[in-house]
């Protein structure tokens, strides 16, 4: 802090500034005073004594030539009074303790106290001296050229003695010891005559009456030792009161500094998370009211602060878990194209860590130019979509949507937070909105300029697949249906084309086109079954069903099949294994298609078997029941058995064409399987055989009225027809 | 043009560079995929797709130009532009080796492979890691990711050596022409992508060139040669 804009440095100076200049007016006044006093005391005394003086001296004056009766005084005896007279004014300058000249009109020095008279020059041009010729009383005070010290002279004129009776008798009697040339008609000065008041001379022919004039002079250095002591004292005072201005200023600057510096420490250790100050804030000691108030508007400022902050960063917070736990991945760069946010989501679509991305150029983390595109598409201000697909070891599909991120969306942060602190603010937020409905907070040319972008990534690679997929089902359908319509069309417009004629024919004709209608009608039910199975709405009565009994009716229906090829059917299925939980047609159909395709796919004379029994070890707790379904045929590629349950999934397209099967068989297996909550999967050896392996629920009996349970089962209302 | 930084400029350049990278790695993961798949129209994506990668190299090319004509980059600044022109060249490169690898593909057609391919897209993984490294090495100054590319080239010629027995093999065997026209292509395709692991060692040792301005010992470049005298069958 500097020092002359402390407060204390400005009280100090102010107070001293005051109190010394008050001091000097006192001091210069009083000098003044003291001075002027000093020497009209001074002078007054000089002449008093000077009047005596002179009427010591009148009878010498009168005696000398030059005087009224200087004719009637020889010069012989002129000089014997001289010498006396010389005598008489150094008694008495010892008496009076000053310096006593006695000049004559003509300027000559008739007796000095001091000095040798005969030495001295004329005086007649000094100042006083002339004054007091002219018959006046002159003073001055200056520098004495023959003592070369500053001395006050008073003269006064001695008259002749032509005046004054009373001074006659008066001086007769002051001169009586030294009254060597007689004292008739001395010159006497009226007493009035000596006063200041009245200190022109009177009479009009003054210098005439003028004998001479007596000096008296002191020294006034006393006087000025006297001042110069005053100065002193004064001096002396003057520090000590500045001192204890000082002193004063001091302690009432830090009576006002020390809260506000303790105010400044406190309000500068404030800091988001440090807010331990605001309560320091509250319990400062009291001070001035002014500060008082101070204190309090920050503590209320700072808990406002607090407020808005905690509730802003809480807004973050949770805007990022938002961000974070989105299941899209979510990227977003700021203007320079440096990756500020990175969720968890992308982190796994791209393979790329966060740690790793953030703060990267976009490229430079997630090396994809296609993305970089995008997003760079998006910073220059203009949002697009594009699908990228990711190779590697998994390949994906994303669909990336990237957007810019404009200072507009500042600004709706920021008139969220004035809101929000208009809400804690209370009272004031009527004032605040007013101030910021005058001026906009973001100027109008930047408000469009983007200021990053942002790039949404889902991952639709599932929904490709599904799409891939269903565009897939739809050519298989109509494949299957084209190729008996065709055979179909074909052999009506043989028949119209004559073929009709002959009833051999035609009848060939006409029981191929049956067997290929056959064929289009078990596709379309297959079909219907399987949508039936697939929309999730219908309700499938489920209750107990007997695996024993489902696979005899299967095997019944399939028996002249069976018989066709001779081969040997095997059933293991005990007869006390309890009962499945699951729709009567359903599982039978399961049983139906599944023995259909082993007998399909088995060479002739070959061996197909079920067997049944309780799953030793179920994945998933509960009871199980485990069926087998095997054959002797060819068997399945292992690359192939995951697709198998494909809907038209044949392994050998042209094969199983012409055994008549719609492709869609082992489909609705799965499907039944599913809706049951069991699992199918098939274990094949190629040459040695495929097995077919079911785990089915077992019926668990509820506690109560199992018969009506039992009831709606049975009649498969709302089953599925079994095909044929 | 406003003079930006020249570090900004640079900046920018090498995010080009990258985006270059990412098409030239896209452009040869996609052509063995093709190769794989037989897929038809995904090699001719990545054949008509050079075209963007040549106009990319000639337009960070003619950026790096202007850059050293106009702000006259001195010592560091100056090699990395250097070095940018080099590995551009080296991206352009295997991108072009992308392109004859689905050639290569969309040659052999739909015709049944002689052999189920599982070393080609081995090597090509491996490649493609060492682009991906290089690159990263390139950007961060990596010189320890960049020793660790020049030590990976070495499985790729291993590798390659071996597929290059085996095709060699199938040749020998004569009998089905068709056979041994595709045992060369797959030798081909196989070459090209030995060819672009090397240029992503170039790019390895060119960063350490860079960062520590130390050549790297040839030996550690070339220690081991594959099996053919190199350059015979790759001139394309």
């Amino acid at each position: 802090m500097h020092l002359g804009r402390s407060v204390l440095a400005r009280i100090w100076l102010s107070y001293s500034a005051v109190l010394l200049a008050a001091i000097i007016l006192v001091s210069v006044f009083l000098a003044d005073i003291i001075r002027d006093s000093y020497f009209g005391r001074l002078e007054e005394r000089l002449r008093g004594e000077a009047a005596l003086v002179s009427e010591i001296a009148r009878p010498y004056l009168e005696g000398l030539p030059g005087g009224p009766g200087s004719d009637s005084v020889p010069l012989g005896r002129e000089a014997s009074g001289r010498a006396r007279m010389e005598g008489e004014v150094r008694r008495l300058s010892r008496f009076i303790d000053a310096r006593i000249t006695v000049v004559l009109p003509d300027g000559e020095v008739l007796a000095e106290s001091d000095r040798d008279p005969g030495t001295m020059e004329s005086h007649a041009s000094r100042l006083e001296v002339r004054t007091a010729l002219a018959g006046e009383v002159g003073s001055t005070v200056r520098l004495s050229p023959t003592l070369e010290t500053r001395m006050i002279y008073v003269a006064v004129p001695v008259f002749r003695g032509d005046g004054g009776s009373a001074g006659d008798s008066g001086s007769g009697g002051n001169g009586g010891p030294n009254s060597a040339r007689g004292s008739s008609g001395a010159p006497r000065v009226a007493p009035d005559e000596f006063r200041p008041e009245a200190p022109v001379g009177r009479g009009t022919g003054a210098d005439d009456r003028v004998l001479g004039v007596v000096r008296l002079a002191v020294p006034v250095d006393s006087v000025e030792q006297a001042l110069a002591r005053m100065r002193r004292a004064v001096a002396t005072i003057a520090v000590i009161a500045i001192l204890a201005s000082a002193l004063a200023g001091y302690l009432l600057a830090r009576r006002l500094t020390t809260p506000l510096r303790e105010l400044a420490a406190i309000v500068r250790g404030l800091r988001p998370g440090r807010w331990e100050g605001l309560e320091s804030l509250g319990s400062l000691p009291q001070s001035v009211q002014e500060i008082d108030a101070l204190r309090r508007a920050f503590a209320s400022m700072a808990e406002r602060l607090r407020e808005s902050l905690r509730a802003s960063q809480a807004g973050k917070a949770e805007l990022a878990a938002v961000l974070e736990s989105a299941s899209e991945g979510i990227v977003a760069v700021d203007e320079r194209g440096r990756i500020q946010m990175f969720n968890r989501a992308a982190e796994a679509l791209l393979g790329v860590p966060t740690e790793e991305a953030i703060g990267r150029p976009l490229l430079e983390a997630v090396r994809n130019h296609s993305i970089a595109e995008a997003v760079t598409e998006a910073r220059s201000g203009s949002s697009c979509v594009r699908e990228i697909r990711l190779g590697g070891p998994s390949p994906r599909v994303l669909e990336v949507h990237a957007a810019p991120i404009r200072a507009e969306t500042s600004e709706k942060q920021d008139t969220a937070a004035r809101k929000q602190d208009a809400a804690l603010l209370g009272r004031e937020a009527a004032s605040a909105e007013q101030a910021t409905r005058g001026t906009p907070v973001v100027s109008a040319d930047t408000r469009g300029a983007p200021r990053g972008a942002v790039a949404v990534l889902y991952d639709v690679t599932k929904l490709r697949r599904l799409e891939q997929v269903r565009s897939d089902f739809v050519l298989n359908v109509s494949h299957e249906l084209r190729t008996p319509l065709t055979a179909v069309k074909g052999l009506l417009e043989s028949l119209l084309d004559g073929a009709m004629q002959d009833p051999e024919t035609a009848r060939r004709f006409l029981s191929l086109a049956q067997r290929e209608t056959d064929r289009m009608v078990a596709l379309v039910g297959d079909l219907l079954d399987l949508a039936r199975l697939e929309s999730h709405n219908t309700d499938i009565a489920m209750g107990p069903v007997s695996v024993r009994e489902a696979v005899s009716e299967a095997v019944d229906l399939l028996q002249g099949r069976v018989a066709g090829k001779r081969l040997k059917l095997e059933q293991d299925i005990p007869g006390d294994l309890p009962a499945v939980k699951g729709n009567v047609d359903l599982i039978r159909q399961v049983f139906v298609n599944l023995l259909e395709n082993a007998i399909k796919f088995t060479e002739p004379e070959g061996t197909v078997s079920v067997r049944a029994r309780l799953s030793p070890s179920p994945k998933v707790p509960g009871q199980w029941m485990e069926c087998r379904v095997a054959d002797t045929g060819p068997g399945i590629p292992q690359k192939q058995l995951p697709r198998i349950f494909e809907r038209f999934y044949r392994t050998d397209a042209a094969r199983s064409r012409d055994s008549g099967g719609t492709g869609l068989g082992l489909s609705i297996v799965k499907h039944i399987v599913d809706r049951h909550g069991g699992t199918v999967e098939a274990q094949s050896e190629l040459g040695a055989g495929s097995t077919f392996v079911l785990l089915l629920p077992v019926f668990e009996k509820p506690a109560v009225d199992d018969a009506e349970g039992k009831g709606p089962v049975g009649n498969g209302k709302n089953g599925i027809e079994p095909p044929d | 043009m406003a003079r930006m930084g020249l570090n900004r400029r640079i900046e920018e350049i090498t995010q080009e560079v990258l985006s270059m990278g990412s098409m030239a790695e896209e452009a040869v993961q996609r052509s063995v995929q093709s190769l794989k798949d037989q897929d038809m129209a995904l090699a001719q994506e990545v054949v008509e797709g050079d075209e963007r990668v040549d106009e990319l190299e000639a337009a960070i090319e003619e950026r790096c130009l202007q850059l050293i004509a106009l702000q006259q980059p001195m010592a560091k600044d100056l090699r990395l532009i250097g070095s940018l022109l080099k590995t551009v060249t080296d991206l352009e490169r295997m991108a072009d080796y992308a392109t004859n690898i689905a050639e290569r593909a969309l040659w052999i057609g739909t015709q049944p492979l002689i052999k189920p391919l599982i070393d080609i897209p081995r090597m090509a993984e491996m490649a493609l890691m060492m682009v991906k490294e290089s690159l990263d090495a390139f950007v961060r100054g990596d010189v320890a990711l960049a020793e660790k590319v020049c030590r990976d080239d070495e499985p790729v010629d291993a590798l390659y050596s071996a597929l290059f027995e085996e095709l060699v093999g199938f040749i020998r065997k004569g009998g089905d022409t068709q056979r041994a026209l595709q045992a060369v292509s797959l030798l081909f395709a196989a070459r090209y992508l030995e060819r672009i692991a090397d240029h992503a060692t170039n790019i390895a040792e060119r960063v350490i060139f860079v960062v520590t301005g130390e050549r790297v010992p040839h030996q550690l470049k070339q220690g081991t040669s594959p099996g053919p005298p190199k350059g015979s069958p790759t001139s394309s």
